[in-house]
């Protein structure tokens, strides 16, 4: 009876305790992907950590520039980018070290498409209804004259004209010459590929590709950013010094 | 050995020079880390970099200003940091990657607040960023 008793309570209790396990714990309903279509590549892009490029492949004289950058650097006299002049870093260096935020407007009826980079609001714009500008309207620019048209889910991006900086990075030289080609293709809800070409006839042997990722933030906003206290500046001796206890 | 030493420490110094991100880290040491305790001057907050100025009282009782270069406001802000994380007169514990020439300066790793908090310093930009600008 006691036997009985103990078996019908112990069935009992595995009855009523996995009844309130389950209601406690549902199984997880599996998480939707949102829709997107991918042709819209608007909203707040990050990009990942991984690197488009690991080298170049600079012919003799741009190589011996960019071992002089090399040997400054370590001698603590870097190579002064743009950016140490709250001047924009440019499109190469934007697309390859980004470490802020870009957010990707339409307007025109998509003939416009704008991108701007959260780091001292930077903008530049992509034109689908125009070819590059003619030689004589160009001059040297951060972001350069960039038109563009799809290819299929693909949106093509030819820039020239980037003559205003000299880094592909932080360090990496550059000429005048510098086109740049990017195909960028929204793989998937918060993927954002973009496919790059360097084509520099005065600094390379040839052309490179590589890939820059780009996360979705829906939830981010850009921050305003106005570069207002560089303190770290070159001093007449080459050498970057902090100036001392600047204000804002 | 010595081979193996000189390319652990050029890849700490290119992890150090590109921490932060907007210019060149050359110069900072890069892997020596400083720390001390000190008080709170003033909490810039602004970009290209926020800067902490701190005051270290010396073991002979005199004060040196110190100046802590940290990310930009947008990528702290993003972090947590906020623009009165740090007032005046607050008494923080500091580690930093100190100047090269030996000035008073540096990057700030990390520092920790009166009431135990702990902020990166350099949270310029969010973990999955890359360096760069």
């Amino acid at each position: 009876m006691r036997a009985i008793f103990l078996t019908g309570l112990a069935l009992w209790c595995a009855f009523v305790f996995s009844g309130t396990a389950a209601a406690a714990a549902p199984a997880p309903k599996p998480k939707s992907t949102p829709k997107f279509n991918p042709r819209d590549l608007t909203g707040i892009w990050m990009q990942t950590r991984a690197r488009p490029f690991p080298s170049y492949p600079f012919n003799d004289q741009y190589q011996g520039i960019f071992q002089q950058r090399l040997a400054d650097e370590a001698a603590g006299r870097p190579f002064q980018v743009a950016q140490d002049r709250c001047l924009p870093a440019g499109l190469a260096a934007s697309m390859t070290t980004g470490a802020y935020p870009i957010e990707i407007y339409y307007q025109t009826g998509g003939q416009e498409i704008l991108i701007e980079k959260e780091n001292i609001g930077a903008l530049y714009r992509v034109f689908l209804n125009r070819p590059h500008k003619s030689a004589d309207e160009l001059y040297p620019l951060f972001y350069g004259d960039s038109v563009g048209h799809w290819e299929g889910d693909v949106l093509v991006v030819d820039t020239i004209s980037l003559g205003a900086t000299a880094a592909l990075d932080l360090i990496a030289p550059h000429s005048d010459a510098l086109h740049v080609i990017q195909r960028f293709h929204r793989v998937s809800y918060d993927t954002l590929e973009d496919e790059l070409t360097f084509d520099d006839p005065k600094a390379f042997t040839h052309p490179v590709t590589g890939t820059a990722v780009f996360k979705l933030h829906p939830d981010w906003e850009l921050n305003e950013y106005e570069c207002t206290n560089e303190r770290m500046v070159t001093d007449s001796q080459g050498n970057q010094v902090v100036t001392p206890a600047a204000k804002p | 050995m010595r081979r193996a030493l000189s390319v652990w420490t050029v890849l700490a110094f290119l992890s150090v020079a590109q921490s932060g991100a907007h210019h060149s880290g050359a110069m900072f040491e890069p892997v020596k880390a400083v720390e001390f305790e000190g008080t709170v001057r003033e909490f810039q907050w602004t970009n290209p970099h926020s800067w902490l100025q701190l005051v270290k009282t010396t073991d002979a009782g005199a004060e040196e200003e110190w100046s802590l270069e940290l990310g930009p406001l947008v990528g702290l802000a993003r972090a947590g940091w906020k623009p009165r994380s740090l007032q005046p007169g607050d008494k923080v514990k500091v580690s930093f990657h100190p100047m090269r020439d030996g000035s008073r300066g540096g990057r700030l790793i990390s520092v920790t607040l009166p009431d135990g908090r702990v902020f990166n310093g350099q949270a310029g930009a969010p973990p999955d960023a890359p360096s760069g600008h």
